[in-house]
């Protein structure tokens, strides 16, 4: 038999090496596959606009998250596909991460991963939200945008007021002091009246009682973002409770009874509006309570350029430059968003 | 615990001795919530028949809940308003929020 020569030595050193690299990488592919197979995959579209203000957007959010929440309980695998995802408000965002989150971390049988978006920046927006995070896709991303740089999240269950001043205390020096102040009150109220009233059955007397989150006894929590734009600090804490309009007839009931003699009572931003304007409290015990009023208006004592919007349910109630807006949609977001805006010192 | 003392008077810097984020209602609503800033500073100085300074200052902001439960829940254990009013002294750059404290010991007398 002849030997082989030295090149041709090297040449099966060479082959030989290939053909094993060759043989991993098929091997890794394969148990990938397996691990998440592409067939039998289902795939959740995310709108292309997430957002709850514009009555368009807010729907497809909607349709959005009840997909998601219907996913839940499904054996199987699902792709939440952002890839036409091309907008975020952080009143959407942080209603989909509340959700998500609220899946995520209990009981679940389905196994969820994503579509990552084309756009770059809101890529760097679900990174910096944690929601990549939740999906498993832990991809090396290194935020650019300046709008997306300053976003800064927060979960929680009780009234965490060391969460939510030291994420505040990242803007000192950025916002007035006693706005800073303004929002920590507002924001540690909002997380005192989570622990106290979101979590409960909803009021029998409610008459929008079909348009509150059915579980909410079974749920907890209260999530929270913050961000920078265009010269102002935004702040937005979220909850999947009942909703303000869940827990009115109980909590106030000479309240409730006077929307139901205005005929208001289908109403849940009307709801909301009576809620502020009275300071409502669980119980008829005056020594409680404050919270809600403090909420919204704590910030204009000091900033006449600040704004609030609350959502509850289907409700809508907005303050800005001294004047109030409310709205009913039709669809409910099954819990509340409280957003403040406030300026950003020059 | 209350750190500074002159004389009989002790000094209670709620930043200082208690926490810069005090928030929530109850034991349970949080870990500086005003149920525990009343149990643990203001009703031994009560009992004890002492007098006390609280200093409000360098506190992030106090929640309605924090206050009325701290302040006006000492009606409810049992305190009356005019020997926790003559007790504390309240010292704060912003005088609302002494008024504010005021109207939780009186509210909570007339319920």
């Amino acid at each position: 038999m002849k030997k082989n020569t030295e090149s041709q030595r090297k040449w099966n050193r060479i082959h030989e090496r290939n053909l094993t690299n060759r043989r991993c990488r098929k091997r890794k592919r394969l148990s990938a596959r397996n691990r998440f197979p592409l067939s039998g995959t289902r795939v959740i579209k995310a709108p292309q606009i997430i957002s709850l203000t514009d009555p368009e957007h807010r729907r497809e959010l909607l349709e959005f998250l009840e997909q998601l929440r219907l996913s839940r309980y499904k054996k199987g695998y699902f792709r939440l596909d952002f890839s036409s995802t091309h907008r975020i408000f952080a009143d959407g965002m942080v209603l989909f991460r509340a959700e998500l989150c609220n899946i995520i971390n209990n009981e679940h049988a389905a196994t969820y991963r994503c579509i990552l978006p084309h756009d770059t920046k809101i890529k760097e927006v679900l990174h910096q939200a944690g929601v990549l995070s939740l999906l498993n896709q832990h991809i090396p991303i290194t935020p650019k945008h300046p709008d997306v740089v300053h976003w800064r999240t927060a979960h929680g269950i009780k009234a965490d007021g060391v969460t939510s001043g030291t994420l505040l205390d990242e803007y000192e020096g950025q916002v007035a002091k006693e706005l800073l102040s303004d929002l920590f009150v507002g924001v540690t109220e909002a997380m005192t009246n989570v622990h106290h009233h979101a979590y409960i059955p909803a009021s029998e007397k409610c008459k929008t009682r079909k348009y509150c989150r059915e579980d909410a006894e079974n749920g907890r929590g209260w999530w929270m973002f913050s961000q920078k734009k265009g010269g102002f600090l935004h702040v937005v804490i979220c909850d999947l409770g009942i909703g303000i309009p869940g827990s009115l007839p109980d909590r106030r009931p000479r309240i409730f009874e006077k929307l139901l003699s205005l005929g208001l009572g289908e109403r849940d931003s009307r709801y909301i509006e009576y809620a502020v304007q009275d300071s409502v409290s669980r119980t008829e015990k005056n020594h409680r309570g404050k919270g809600l009023g403090q909420i919204v208006r704590g910030l204009f004592d000091h900033s006449a350029d600040s704004e609030i919007a609350i959502f509850s349910n289907r409700g809508y109630y907005r303050e800005r430059n001294g004047e109030t807006y409310v709205h009913d949609f039709k669809e409910s977001i099954l819990g509340t968003v409280i957003c403040w805006r406030t300026p950003l010192a020059t | 615990m209350l750190a500074d003392t002159i004389g009989d008077v002790k000094t209670i810097n709620i930043a200082r001795d208690f926490t810069r984020f005090p928030a929530g209602r109850y034991l349970d609503d949080g870990d500086y919530p005003g149920e525990l800033f009343r149990q643990k500073f203001l009703e031994p100085i009560l009992e004890q028949g002492e007098r006390a300074i609280i200093e409000l200052d360098g506190v992030m902001g106090y929640g309605s809940s924090f206050l009325e439960e701290a302040f006006g829940g000492l009606v409810r254990a049992g305190y009356e308003p005019e020997k926790i009013l003559g007790t504390f002294e309240f010292r704060s750059s912003d005088p609302s929020l002494i008024l504010e404290i005021r109207s939780y010991v009186e509210e909570a007398v007339q319920q």
